[in-house]
């Protein structure tokens, strides 16, 4: 009973993590509709901000927490404004071109600027609490609950606030919402941005419950858009479903069959929801 | 925080100055080493300078910068009374076999090497299939693909002990440490691809050697984010004590994390994670028990102090997987002196499986391995393993491995 409990803990902690990272793409795509394969790099440099101000200053985790995502939500706002902007309108393999030479530049810049070895982020917390027989430890229930409230607060923003309704309206018609008034041209920065910075407090997190490496980013944005064509391009609670699905099946596939049956499992489930749902579980049909 | 400032951090300085020295070694060797009296011996590096294993290349090509740098400054290598000197010269694999198959061409072809070292199985799998071909001597660090040792490849060197060779030092330190009662079963975890199978088999001859009863063996993706799923597994077996074998040390640290977490409190020993700050970083107080072989955290002899202060002043920091690999290119010279030439790649490959050397980085050193790979080809050297007890790393045993009659 207890080894199934701890399958399902760490399906659930490693799905919200997932998603966290997942969100950030989705919303990229659906304001923008441009594939942002450079999203793991955002997530890979999100984790170094938070390194080097709390591993190497010393300075507080949370608050290097806060800079990693706000810096990293300018870096995105600007490669958004001077790359991805010009391009907008255009065929979506201008973008994905783009992205896929930000992933070379950014990850070989990491290797100089950041050095080869690997790196931890020490936790802001220690410890953790026995359930049921399975073991949760602190670090994991705190990143679990960033998750969620950051998930939720998304959410929230997304149908609550001007911003986040104006960032629906573009992603829903794009030209009937500057008809609105709606200033296409700041939402789609403001989305690039704020998706960057999910990536960023992805990054943080898995950081510092994992290591860090230049090269983290190319294995994020695997799973990010393994996630998100599950869950459907676009869609958060798709991110979110999509996240938990992949986060349970490692879980549980890898610890009672194998870690190579988990992998292989997980892509014939998203070949199994494309079949019967083309646009994901919680897509638009982008056509 | 204090900023740790220890010998195993690569900063960017480091890299960028290996980098820059191993791709133009003549702008940093003694003007001697390229005057014209002199003969050169042209040394190849087919190495990953970039890519996820760069740290690895970067610390393989500074032994034979440094190494090069040394003997010329010496006056060369003496063949038949009369000077040679060395020059090194690197051209990045990426970490890939076709990269470093070009590379190595250009080593051969262009540069006319005769001697090319590497590192890691990809940029060696590229590397051989020029090198044995073209009569070149090979010298690499490699774990798996241990059909390449074999007998086909007669120019082909393993300067770095594997796992198998350094268990026959760790294992009997193990068991004094513990008591033979307390490790009668064992666990590993490593990688689903070539390195992880060749290391399982080796482990389990090791294990088989020593009596001790594989209780499982679990291999994760390298895409895998989360060790959780695999440690539960492996763990839910009760072993007494996890081999992550050849698991780098990122994702040992993790491994480690993971175990700890879930409760497990067996010793973990990791031949090829030999950075302990990483480990300490990443698995922070979950690190205590955990045993690494071939990583040497305390220079303490006159030339490994030595080495330490001259890749320092050289390359603005050291780590003891560097000074793990500066014997090579000394056992080299031995070899080029005692077959009184360079130009013939089979002589010197004959001395240089004789070459024993008494005082490197590894104190005493020798080529060994005739019975298992037909030609004394392994190095096998003296084995420093470092133990972590509260947070902190120090080297708490030496000794040379104790190889089976057979091998």
């Amino acid at each position: 009973m207890s080894d199934f409990l701890q399958m399902g803990l760490t399906g659930v902690s490693l799905g919200l993590m997932y998603a966290l990272i997942a969100i950030g793409l989705t919303l990229i795509f659906g304001v923008m509709r441009i594939i942002q394969y450079a999203h793991g790099e955002m997530f890979m440099l999100g984790a170094f901000v938070l390194y080097y101000w709390h591993a190497e200053m010393g300075l507080p985790y949370w608050a290097g927490v806060a800079v990693s995502a706000v810096v990293i939500f300018g870096l995105g706002a600007v490669l958004q404004m001077v790359l991805f902007k010009p391009l907008h309108g255009k065929n979506i393999l201008y973008s994905l071109a783009v992205s896929l030479g930000l992933v070379l530049i950014i990850s070989g810049s990491g290797q100089l600027i950041f050095g080869t070895t690997t790196k931890g982020i020490p936790s802001a917390v220690s410890g953790g609490v026995l359930l049921g027989g399975a073991y949760l430890s602190y670090e994991r229930m705190v990143i679990s609950a960033v998750s969620i409230a950051l998930i939720v607060a998304l959410w929230l923003f997304l149908r609550r606030s001007v911003t986040g309704l104006a960032i629906r309206a573009v992603a829903e018609d794009p030209d009937t919402a500057a008809l609105q008034g709606i200033r296409t041209g700041r939402i789609h920065w403001i989305a690039f941005g704020l998706g960057s910075a999910m990536a960023a407090i992805a990054g943080c997190m898995m950081g510092t419950l994992l290591s860090i490496v230049p090269t983290m980013g190319f294995l994020a944005t695997i799973k990010a858009f393994m996630i998100v064509i599950m869950g459907g391009l676009g869609s958060v609670v798709g991110a979110l479903v999509g996240g938990m699905i992949l986060g349970m099946i490692d879980s549980v596939v890898t610890t009672t069959i194998s870690g190579d049956i988990a992998l292989i499992l997980s892509f014939v489930v998203i070949f199994l929801i494309l079949v019967f749902r083309p646009s994901g579980l919680f897509g638009q049909n982008w056509d | 925080m204090k900023k740790e400032t220890g010998s195993l951090f690569v900063t960017r300085r480091r890299l960028l100055v290996t980098g820059a020295a191993a791709l133009a070694a003549p702008a940093i060797l003694p003007r001697s080493a390229f005057s014209q009296q002199a003969k050169t011996i042209k040394i190849g590096g087919a190495v990953p300078l970039s890519g996820p294993v760069a740290y690895w290349g970067h610390s393989t090509a500074q032994g034979f910068i440094d190494g090069a740098a040394v003997i010329n400054e010496a006056g060369g290598v003496m063949i038949g009374g009369e000077p040679h000197m060395l020059e090194v010269i690197s051209y990045d694999t990426k970490g890939e076999v076709a990269d470093s198959r070009a590379a190595t061409m250009r080593l051969v072809e262009q540069d006319q090497c005769k001697y090319v070292f590497s590192q890691a199985a990809a940029s060696n799998v590229g590397m051989l299939q020029v090198t044995e071909p073209a009569g070149v001597l090979s010298i690499v660090a490699c774990w798996g693909y241990l059909d390449l040792f074999g007998k086909d490849y007669p120019l082909h060197f393993r300067a770095e002990m594997s796992d198998y060779e350094q268990g026959f030092a760790y294992i009997p330190f193990m068991q004094e440490k513990y008591g033979k009662d307390a490790l009668k079963t064992a666990a590993f975890i490593g990688p689903n691809d070539q390195d992880g199978t060749d290391c399982h088999f080796s482990y389990k001859r090791l294990m088989d050697y020593y009596g001790i009863t594989q209780k499982a063996a679990e291999f994760y993706n390298w895409e895998d984010t989360d060790f959780y799923p695999i440690v539960a597994k492996t763990i839910a077996d009760r072993p007494d004590f996890i081999v992550t074998s050849p698991s780098p040390p990122g994702i040992t640290a993790s491994i480690i994390k993971a175990a700890r977490e879930l409760g497990y409190t067996g010793p973990i020993s990791s031949p090829a994670a030999s950075e302990t700050k990483t480990i300490l970083e990443v698995a922070g107080e979950h690190a205590d028990g955990v045993i690494l072989p071939v990583t040497n955290v305390e220079p303490s002899t006159d030339t490994q102090k030595a080495i330490e202060k001259r890749f320092m002043e050289r390359f603005g920091s050291f780590n003891a997987l560097a000074g793990n690999y500066s014997w090579w290119i000394y056992s080299l010279k031995a070899a080029w002196e005692a077959a009184g030439t360079a130009e013939d790649t089979r002589k010197v490959a004959e001395a240089l499986a004789a070459v024993e050397l008494e005082d490197t980085y590894v104190g005493k050193v020798k080529w060994a391995g005739k019975n298992s790979f037909g030609v004394d080809r392994q190095g096998v050297y003296d084995c420093f393993t470092t133990t972590i007890d509260k947070g902190v790393a120090k080297v708490e045993d030496v000794r040379f491995p104790a190889l089976p009659a057979d091998y």
